[in-house]
């Protein structure tokens, strides 16, 4: 499902110019969930940018469901995101103003289809909220948002599903929680997943657990 | 959810940034609006009433004072042409019809107008060519012949010495010449109707009106509404004037001039369109003692003159709208740092760039908008009352419907906001979404 090959990435120019990232060959199969972990600033979330193109690595192949990422160009690279893959940020990042339910359609917004009528507060239900489809994400605890973000990510059906550190603001409990609806929620759905995080606790719960300093 | 949809949330997170910026363009926009539409609204009413008739006959003087006292009933008549004028129109090949006219008294503030009865008949309004109809009662007939006979008796018996009695024989003798025709907003205004009296009054003497009581006039006519300053007026037969004790010729204006009481204020006339027209007008203006004036040209010379006042106006205006679209972008460009992360969450959701430059512009060109319409809804109000206080002053009504012209300055104003939005909307362009979002912001 995922590919990336002879990858290279770096930030700044000239002298300052620091590698990230880099790899030779790295593959996660289709429906496998994957821990990223290590230390900050190993390169978890390039990782992540660079598999969902929201970055361009300076050399190599991302291909993502067949696709190579990195060849496509902006707008199909966006059109790319917003069909087949799906984002959990750390700090969840709702927008203010909108409604749960808006927020969760904000997923499929961008998108060729049409979301089905329904499908948000659908998904709204798989995550537990149905009954909070009209609150703003104010008016939400901060395990409520994880769950709206994860059914923002989730309305479109997307092919792989991105987690960056998506349990690091909650507390261990509404984070096990939030974690094992992930997890569940990626095995039930057969979505291959990435998660980046430091947490070596919330790393064991999933399939594979990959120290990305081991990956260059 | 679609995009207007997500424009319209936008706008509404920011209801006090978004209704202020919409407000400040309806301010401009009405002010814009209602400048032009209320003088083009005000030229269209005075063009109407300019049709009563195609040339208006007078003393020498302003041409524009000649109509707006003989056709609109406002200021002074530049002083009166000879009866025989009159006369001499009437058998004027080419002239269809002609109505001598006099002015000077009041009553309750309406210009009391002389004429012939044939002004109820001949009159036609605006393009449609509308006659005068009556709501009540009808006009009266007294003409020429009936006039002519008067004028006759009249130059019998002056210097008899016993002027004042022998006038008030001749008005008990003559009951058609105390009747009178109410426009309908002097018959609204007066709260009178057929069968009741109209006192004619000349100006104020030690601060008392001077009444003519001998020359009482009952109504026995109300016309419809034109939408023209026939509305204000108060029509008399003009036999009337000559037979008041106070009209009477004295040493100083008994001998013709501007001054005889014994002429008249002025005459409109309708002359054969074209040639006859023309031809009518020149040899009245090579007279010495009248002029004639085409109410329609004078018209546009009025609306030229105020014209200049008109477009500084529009220049203000106009500069408040600009004012106001800059405070539109100013508006959003001071949100951007705060959004570049709702940016990013949307380019992370697979927005692409161009589609969060169309947002930020849509949503500048919705607060143009909504100030656009607000501010046509602020103009009608505004027309709405100015043009009762039009009408009430001029007798003048204004069509100010909305039409062609609103639409297409909202469809301005709307672009022009998203023009002036594109300025925030590049620092939304060029938003990274990777940059914002894992910086916290």
């Amino acid at each position: 499902m995922i590919r990336l090959h002879d990858l290279s990435m770096s930030f700044g120019t000239g002298a300052d110019a620091r590698t990230v990232l880099a790899l030779k060959e790295w593959t996660v199969a289709a429906g496998e969930r994957v821990a990223l972990v290590g230390r900050s600033g190993s390169g978890k979330t390039t990782l992540l940018n660079l598999v969902s193109g929201l970055l361009l690595p300076d050399t190599g192949r991302v291909e993502v469901a067949g696709t190579d990422v990195a060849a496509l160009g902006e707008a199909a690279r966006d059109r790319f995101r917003a069909e087949h893959v799906g984002y959990v940020f750390q700090t969840f990042h709702l927008l203010d103003g909108f409604s749960a339910e808006e927020n969760v359609e904000l997923g499929a917004i961008f998108s060729r289809g049409r979301l089905p009528a329904g499908r948000a507060r659908e998904v709204l239900g798989e995550v537990g909220l149905a009954d909070h489809a009209g609150k703003p994400p104010s008016k939400l605890s901060v395990g409520q948002q994880a769950r709206v973000a994860l059914a923002r990510a989730l309305v479109n059906r997307p092919q792989v599903l991105l987690a960056d550190e998506p349990t690091g603001s909650l507390d261990e409990e509404t984070g096990r929680s939030v974690l094992d609806l992930l997890l569940d929620t990626a095995r039930e759905h057969g979505i291959t997943m990435l998660c980046a995080t430091h947490d070596m606790e919330v790393a064991a719960a999933f399939d594979r657990t990959v120290r990305v300093e081991d990956l260059q | 959810m679609r995009m207007p949809t997500l424009v319209l949330r936008n706008l509404r997170r920011r209801p006090l940034a978004t209704g202020l910026t919409a407000f400040s363009v309806a301010l401009g926009v009405a002010l814009f609006s209602a400048v032009g539409a209320l003088r083009e609204a005000s030229e269209r009413g005075f063009q109407r009433s300019a049709s009563i008739c195609n040339l208006v006959v007078g003393a020498k003087g302003s041409p524009l004072q000649l109509v707006l006292s003989s056709l609109y009933h406002m200021g002074q008549s530049p002083g009166n042409v000879p009866y025989s004028l009159y006369q001499e129109l009437e058998e004027t090949v080419g002239v269809e019809w002609a109505v001598p006219m006099a002015i000077g008294d009041t009553f309750r503030g309406h210009r009391i107008v002389g004429i012939t009865g044939n002004f109820f008949e001949d009159v036609r309004l605006g393009r449609e060519r509308l006659p005068l109809t009556f709501s009540e009662g009808e006009g009266f007939s007294y003409g020429r012949a009936e006039l002519d006979s008067l004028r006759a008796a009249l130059e019998e018996h002056e210097g008899h010495g016993e002027g004042c009695t022998h006038l008030e024989d001749m008005i008990r003798e003559n009951p058609g010449l105390t009747v009178a025709v109410l426009g309908a907003e002097a018959a609204r205004r007066t709260g009178l109707g057929v069968g009741d009296a109209v006192v004619p009054s000349h100006g104020l003497e030690d601060g008392a009106i001077h009444k003519h009581d001998e020359a009482a006039c009952e109504i026995v006519g109300v016309l419809e509404a034109t939408g023209t300053p026939i509305d204000r007026a108060i029509y008399v037969p003009l036999g009337t004037y000559y037979v008041i004790a106070d009209h009477q010729p004295d040493e100083r204006t008994g001998e013709g001039g501007a001054r005889d009481p014994r002429g008249v204020s002025g005459i409109l006339v309708n002359a054969r369109a074209g040639f006859y027209k023309i031809n009518i007008w020149r040899d009245l203006n090579d007279r010495l003692d009248a002029q004639a004036a085409q109410p329609p040209q004078e018209v546009a010379a009025l609306f030229e003159l105020v014209g200049t006042a008109d477009r500084v106006m529009r220049v203000i205006s106009l500069l408040v709208v600009v004012v106001a679209l800059v405070g539109v972008m100013v508006a959003i460009y001071n949100t951007m740092g705060a959004r570049r992360r709702e940016f990013a969450v949307l380019r992370a959701l697979g927005a692409r760039r161009r589609t969060v430059l169309g947002l930020v512009t849509a949503e500048a060109a919705g607060i143009a908008a909504i100030g656009g319409m607000l501010g046509l809804l602020l103009a009608g109000a505004l027309l709405s009352a100015a043009s009762g206080r039009v009408q009430a002053e001029t007798g003048v009504a204004l069509e100010v419907a909305p039409g062609v012209a609103e639409l297409l300055l909202l469809a301005a104003v709307t672009l022009a906001g998203a023009l002036a939005g594109l300025v925030p909307a590049w620092t939304a362009y060029r938003t990274e979404p990777a940059r914002h979002l894992s910086s916290g912001l």
